[in-house]
């Protein structure tokens, strides 16, 4: 059927999401096509939510937050206190963006880059031979089983930032708000091809 | 015109409708991106903020009277305030540190209004030579400089805490800087701030052993050591301890 001239943009699109999706499951592999978007939802949804854990914790009390962030000895003084007040907040907002599907890309970037900034930190205090509380679910501080404990720190973090970049990498899931402010565009044909060509 | 001209045009026009439909949405989704980074960035400062990221402690030193006490200097305006505080504390401790970033800004102003008795006696605890050297120079101020002006170093040198890992800590110069920062003009008291003055810093640690300090910060209220698992624990039983009196 051939859209009437008066047809509006949104229709327009309606029509192309319909085309799209009687398409996709020939284009792409059937199992692909649900397993992919699945396993992207659920990674939203566990960083989201562990990110919203770790910073809530913290939120009541940028003193120890700030300490947390000093006791890695990495950052000058000064960066190290504007961190440690951000941090808490930006957490929470980042884990909030994630669980409702916000930005998914760009937030799934500063929550991997934020995995990144941890895992280089720990690294750091162990092999500097510091023993600390990651401090990474509030109350940092001398811990003197800390050695035993950085192995798991960082697998954990390791096994974060992969979550994280997988919805770099993957841009949509379902159930998420970016679906209804980003409608499917023609654009997204040749995304879906990129998908199909991806790794 | 040729039919097959016509559909070349037919296409063409197309082809702009289409253009000028996918950058209408392009600067649509621009614009929501830009909207939602703009509130989120919003939420994060207003997040900061509420949190107490921007009112920190009250100007170093200001507002209680205080007066030295051997090697303490004890703050408040009531010298029989019901609630009685000495706090054990080494310049370079970490979480010292952080008592203090908790604590000050209500002991300062219970100590003013005479609810509470501050007691700062800071010792030596920690090997390296940078806590002793500013023990020492805290200590000269201390006997030689007002009260306000040893007051105000010790919230500087916490303010201006180095990392203990840290390979080039603060010395004498920057010693000397934040005593006149906080008030020290007499050149002779300046000067003296570098002489290690061992007399001082064993009498502040036989205080710290003979009252059983174990490690820093030690909080004693009337008498009794807290105890607490993380500094806010101590923070919070310190506040609740004041406020009932």
């Amino acid at each position: 059927m051939v859209p009437a001239p008066s047809r509006s943009g949104a229709a327009r699109r309606c029509l192309e999401w319909e085309v799209m999706s009687t398409h996709a499951p020939t284009r792409v592999g059937a199992s692909r096509d649900w397993l992919l978007p699945t396993i992207g939802m659920a990674s939203r949804l566990v960083v989201g939510g562990i990110w919203i854990w770790a910073g809530s914790l913290k939120l009541p009390d940028p003193a120890s937050s700030i300490s947390a962030v000093r006791a890695y000895q990495l950052l000058p003084p000064d960066a190290a206190e504007i961190v440690g007040r951000v941090l808490p907040t930006l957490e929470v907002v980042v884990g909030v963006c994630l669980l409702l599907g916000l930005l998914t890309r760009f937030n799934g970037a500063v929550s991997a880059l934020l995995q990144l900034a941890f895992i280089t930190g720990i690294v750091s205090v162990w092999s500097r031979g510091i023993a600390i509380n990651c401090g990474c679910f509030g109350d940092g501080g001398p811990d003197p089983d800390a050695f035993g404990k950085y192995p798991w720190e960082v697998a954990r973090d390791t096994g974060l930032l992969a979550l994280s970049l997988y919805l770099v990498w993957l841009r949509r899931t379902p159930y998420a708000v970016d679906n209804l402010l980003f409608p499917h565009q023609p654009a997204r044909r040749g995304e879906a091809t990129n998908v199909e060509e991806g790794p | 015109m040729s039919k097959k001209d016509r559909d070349t045009n037919r296409a063409a026009r197309a082809a702009s409708i289409q253009k000028q439909q996918s950058d209408r949405e392009r600067n649509r989704r621009v614009a929501i991106v830009a909207v939602v980074v703009l509130v989120l960035g919003g939420l994060v400062a207003a997040g900061v903020l509420l949190t107490g990221g921007g009112a920190d402690a009250p100007a170093a030193g200001s507002g209680p009277e205080a007066v030295a006490s051997g090697q303490s200097l004890v703050v408040g305006s009531n010298p029989d305030a019901k609630v009685k505080v000495v706090v054990y504390e080494d310049f370079l401790c970490p979480y010292c540190r952080e008592l203090e970033s908790s604590t000050r800004s209500f002991l300062r102003k219970d100590a003013a209004e005479g609810k509470v008795l501050v007691e700062y006696r800071p010792f030596r605890l920690l090997q390296d030579p940078y806590s002793e050297a500013a023990l020492t120079a805290w200590g000269a101020v201390l006997k030689q400089g007002t009260p306000q002006q040893a007051l105000k170093l010790h919230d500087l040198l916490y303010e201006n805490q180095p990392y203990e890992a840290a390979t080039d800590k603060p010395g004498l110069t920057e010693l000397k800087k934040w005593a006149e920062e906080a008030g020290v003009k007499d050149e002779r008291v300046l000067s003296s701030l570098g002489e290690t003055d061992i007399a001082f810093v064993e009498a502040a640690n036989a205080a710290a052993t003979k009252d059983g300090v174990q490690g820093t910060p030690t909080v004693i209220v009337n008498g009794k050591t807290l105890e607490g698992t993380s500094i806010s624990a101590l923070a919070d039983q310190l506040k609740q301890l004041i406020a009932k009196g």
